[in-house]
């Protein structure tokens, strides 16, 4: 036998999810005349070669793999399954196993090629159409915020790139700051996550993924016009040089208000500039990754009040100035088999609100004197990051990473207490994480933090992903969060002649129990791909702290005691050819424990449905988006629980239609499409306090009503 | 070439938009007598106008008075948010506030009594307000009798100290207790109308407290609210029968603090009929409350003797 001239060539699938050998597999390759195949059943195949061949690797139940292999070498071959999207990668994982079926976290995102089907310009558009998240606007400060899974955005972790954003109002980040021009993916998770990123990660994260990396350069230019009045430029320039890549992007976003009457110089949706300049620099050598950001926004809105009485000759107009300024620098590298992980950031958010007062008949302003009238509030946070994860095969098989997090802010200003106060946290956490069996992987965390301002709970979270098999997987996670009383809460005073919001120095922290489980089953029939999945959770919140009224014009912060959110979905996810469709269903309730003698969840429930089909001959996609939002209810108390409001919330549906088309050698995108094609406008918002029975109907401000809108994308690379 | 157009089309759209434009509006004419009030630092002053007179007849601060003594009744100062309260012991014995239940006497539950006016003969411990840095200007005991032809005063501080007996043979002055001392501002039939800061118990949002608010009150003029234009309303529309006594019927509330603007407004169509002190019927309205750098307490009302 002429075993010379015979080189072994070894051959060895794993699970690409689970790194676990796959025993029962084939090999195919062709040979100069006839196809060969071997199968094993140990895991192994030894192919006798004498040259280079292309062989292919399958077994059940994963996409088949080609690869090139040589005489005499030896391949550990990766299987994927087939409807698990392996590629799709996710960020804010901080465990290596970064994929959206690897991870334990429930984790959905929101790709760069969805934003341009939406058109949206903005985070708020962008999650218009989420699952399970509501938004809301309050037009008197043009600003948007958001829940999620019933728990007000006061409790969800808004990311770039991973580094916490500071600067909210009300309690709520206003999402239209947030452009997304140059955004990779928005990635939402559901559940806490403050095991690792503290406070304000109680209901969940949604992490805004820059893109900052690639091979070629990239000139990027996204005009968007709606008829509400909405005028946005933005564009994108990056190129590599060597290690090196760097890019620049910006925009601007100009609202010129609406009304739903014309017929005076106010406007229900206030006008809005806004500016937002990036730069981003990102150096790789070997395994070394260094990424610095740096962000300024700067938005202007007007707010023009009514001619005052009787002759209507002056108003008072309100001008509000947010300055946002965001750096970050992150490092990543491997030491050995070991890996660090390094971040730190500032953020820096300034408010101005001037008052002034306008000669109508000269058009003429003056800025109105008074320590009252005129208000600047700063707001300044830095966070320290250092994550290391050691040689997992020194630890049996156990992922371990052990991370330090430091925060510090401060907040100064004439309404904060003393002008200035600061609050501080430094946690140490520990996150590990093992795959027992080719079906189970756990993933344990704990967090010890110091908070400068009052007691933080010990925090652990317990998370587990099960394949079931049959393309089954199965995600159950607990977690204890918290939520720190933010500076605003604890020492900005507001007061003027007519209204007084104090803070409360004496606030508790929130902290809550969330539980969060789904089964998802992928599945494919001819050309028919499916992924079904059901979940659900329940959070409660001890010591939610929310507004409480304490007289005509007086208010105070104050810990109204449980908050709790439960609910469930199914959701719906159909691929076939070009035609694709997403539909979720979920039925959330919330209930507080502000009425003693009622422990009744108010249950809403909202559907999404997003149909869309792709003409592959000319490039151009329909979509249409439909969100139901069902009637909330909500229990509240004023002056110390002495009296109970229920306020119900209309229910209403969102749709939006649009075409997206790619011409010009897929240079140019355009998105056509119609917003809100129901036309909603403002929802009924009745308050009763059930002491009184005086009912007092209001009204909530959803959108400016059908709006048509076009963007054109033109990319000069391709 | 042609997609540059268009692309140079849309960018110059993009980049052009601005704030809205708004067209100036054209001046109205002035054909009412026109009054402006500065209330002063935080709204501290109080100002007294003669309709009659047409003209402001004295202005003064909340501090210089505790008493306002007049033929008919001895008033707390109401524009410093004084309130008083029963004494439940005898004068020697009255020396702490426990157990005591104040009132600002803005509306008094004993109908023979007029707003902010004391019994005579009653001990009473009395909160003497807020100085005009609002700090609170501590208790004092007081018991009011009336002689023939004047007034006995005794008062004394909540501790005992500083007891004073003073009988003063007039029928028509102000009195300060903390300097012992009398002095003579606008009699209730020298002027019309009082502007200045006093306490009402008010209602917002289903919630009532007392609450310090800048209003007017009148002297000894009488007054009703008609809703209706202004401009329209004239020597027929004034209904004898509809004036009030109440010294707070114009009171505050023909303003409003709008909250989400930030900034007061004048409520549309509150026009006040009035029979002056001299029984001549009048129109009035408030106009604004801001000056002409937008600072509120500058009250500006326009009037008409029909």
């Amino acid at each position: 036998m002429p075993t010379l001239g015979w080189a072994q060539t070894i051959i060895y699938p794993i699970d690409a999810e689970t790194n676990f050998s796959i025993n029962r597999f084939k090999c195919s390759y062709h040979n100069s005349t006839d196809s060969v195949t071997h199968e094993s059943q140990q895991g192994v195949l030894q192919l006798s070669l004498t040259d280079t061949k292309e062989v292919i690797i399958y077994s059940e139940g994963y996409s088949p793999k080609v690869l090139v292999v040589f005489p005499n070498s030896t391949h550990q071959v990766k299987l994927s399954k087939p409807f698990y999207n392996l590629n799709e990668v996710i960020v804010t994982d901080i465990h290596s196993k970064k994929s959206f079926t690897n991870t334990v976290l429930n984790i959905s995102k929101i790709s760069s090629q969805q934003i341009e089907q939406l058109g949206a310009v903005d985070l708020k558009d962008a999650l218009s159409f989420q699952n399970n998240i509501r938004i809301s606007r309050d037009n008197a400060i043009g600003s948007a915020g958001l829940s999620l899974m019933g728990v007000s955005g006061d409790n969800v972790k808004l990311l770039i790139d991973g580094v916490p954003v500071i600067g909210r109002l009300f309690n709520q980040l206003d999402l239209e700051q947030f452009n997304l021009e140059n955004m990779k993916q928005i990635e939402i998770i559901r559940g806490p996550m403050s095991v690792i990123y503290g406070s304000n990660a109680l209901a969940g994260s949604i992490n805004l993924i820059t893109s900052n990396d690639g091979l070629k350069p990239r000139f990027n230019l996204n005009t968007n016009y709606e008829s509400d009045g909405q005028y946005n430029i933005s564009g994108t320039a990056s190129n590599r040089f060597d290690n090196h890549f760097v890019t620049f992007s910006g925009g601007r976003m100009m609202f010129t208000g609406w009304s739903q009457t014309n017929d005076d110089r106010t406007f229900d949706w206030i006008p809005k500039e806004q500016y937002s300049a990036r730069f981003q620099y990102n150096y790789r050598h070997d395994d070394a990754r260094i990424n610095v950001r740096s962000e300024l926004i700067r938005s202007k809105l007007l707010d023009r009040g009514l001619p005052l009485l009787p002759y209507g000759e002056t108003a008072i107009d309100q001008h509000y100035t947010n300055f946002r300024v965001d750096n970050s620098l992150s490092y990543e590298n491997k030491i050995g088999e070991s890996s660090i992980q390094l971040i730190a950031g500032n953020n820096n958010f300034k408010r101005i609100k001037n008052k002034y007062l306008k000669d109508l008949i000269t058009l003429e302003e003056q800025e109105v004197q008074g320590k009252s009238e005129q208000d600047t509030q700063t707001f300044n946070a830095s966070v320290f990051r250092v994550i290391f994860g050691p040689n997992q095969k020194k630890s049996r098989g156990i992922e371990t990473l052990l991370g330090l997090d430091a925060n510090y802010e401060v907040a100064t200003g004439n309404r904060t207490k003393d002008n200035e106060q600061f609050q501080y946290d430094v946690a140490l956490f520990g996150s590990a994480e093992k795959q027992f069996t080719s079906y189970l992987l756990l993933r344990a965390g704990v967090r010890y933090a110091y908070n400068s301002a009052f007691d933080a709970p010990l925090l652990y979270s317990l998370q587990s992903k099960v394949n079931l098999g049959n393309s089954q997987i199965l995600k159950l996670g607990y977690g204890r969060g918290f939520r720190a009383p933010s500076l605003k809460e604890l020492y900005l005073d507001f007061s003027d002649s007519r209204h007084e919001v104090f803070g409360n120095s004496s606030l508790s922290s929130e902290s809550s129990h969330s539980f969060t489980g789904s089964y998802t089953k992928y599945s494919k029939t001819g050309k028919l791909e499916s992924s079904t999945s059901v979940d659900a959770f329940f959070n409660t919140i001890q010591n939610k702290i929310e507004l409480i009224v304490t007289g005509p014009i007086q208010a105070q912060y104050g810990n109204i005691g449980v908050y709790q959110s439960v609910g469930g979905g199914l959701s719906q996810n159909l691929t076939h050819n070009d035609f694709k469709v997403n539909f979720s269903f979920n039925y959330t309730g919330i209930y507080n424990r502000v009425d003693e003698s009622k422990t009744d969840f108010f249950f809403s429930p909202q559907f999404a449905i997003n149909p869309r089909y792709t003409w592959s001959d000319f490039n151009t996609t329909f979509s249409l988006f439909v969100n139901h939002f069902g009637a909330v209810s909500r229990v509240f108390s004023d002056e110390d629980n002495s009296n109970l409001n229920i306020q119900e919330q209309d229910a209403y549906t969102m749709m939006d239609a649009t075409i997206h088309k790619l011409w010009g050698g897929k240079r140019f995108k355009t998105t056509l499409g119609v917003r809100n094609i129901l036309g909603v406008v403002n929802v009924n918002a009745n308050t009763t306090n059930v002491g009184a029975h005086t009912p007092n109907t209001s009204f909530i401000s959803i959108s400016p009503g059908t709006t048509y809108f076009m963007t054109i994308r033109y990319e000069l690379f391709k | 070439m042609n997609y540059l157009n268009k692309i140079t089309f849309v960018l110059i759209v993009t980049i052009v938009s601005c704030f809205p434009k708004e067209e100036k509006v054209e001046p109205s004419p002035r054909i009412y007598q026109s009054v402006s009030i500065d209330a002063g630092p935080n709204k501290n002053d109080v100002v007294f106008y003669s309709l009659d007179e047409g003209k402001i007849v004295a202005k003064a601060s909340p501090m210089d008075w505790d008493l306002h003594i007049t033929p008919n009744a001895v008033q707390i100062n109401y524009f410093r948010s004084m309130s008083v309260a029963n004494a439940t012991t005898n004068w020697e014995n009255t020396d702490d506030t426990t157990g005591l239940s104040f009132s600002f006497l803005t509306d008094q539950l004993n109908d023979s009594l007029t707003q902010w006016e004391l019994l005579e003969d009653q001990i009473y411990v009395v909160n003497m307000g807020f100085d005009n840095e609002y700090n609170s200007m501590g208790f004092m005991v007081l018991k009011v009798d009336r002689t023939s032809n004047g007034v006995v005063l005794k008062y004394k501080d909540l501790d005992g100290n500083n007891e004073f007996v003073n009988e003063i043979v007039e029928d028509d002055f102000y009195f300060n207790l903390r300097n012992d001392t009398k002095l003579y501002l606008p009699k209730t039939k020298e002027y019309d109308l009082a502007l200045g800061k006093y306490t009402d118990y008010i209602t917002v949002d289903d919630v009532s407290q007392d609450y310090t608010i800048y209003g007017l009150i009148l002297g000894d003029a009488s007054a009703y609210l008609l809703n209706d234009d202004f401009e329209k309303i004239n020597a027929s529309n004034f209904d004898q029968t509809q004036l009030s006594n109440r010294k707070d019927i114009i009171g505050w509330d023909w303003k409003r603090f709008n909250l989400d603007k930030n900034a007061y407004e004048i409520l549309p169509d509150m026009t006040y009929l009035i029979s002056t002190n001299s029984a001549y019927p009048c129109k009035l309205r408030f106009v604004d409350y801001l000056n002409d750098q937008g600072i509120s307490g500058h009250p500006t009302f326009e009037y008409e003797i029909l």
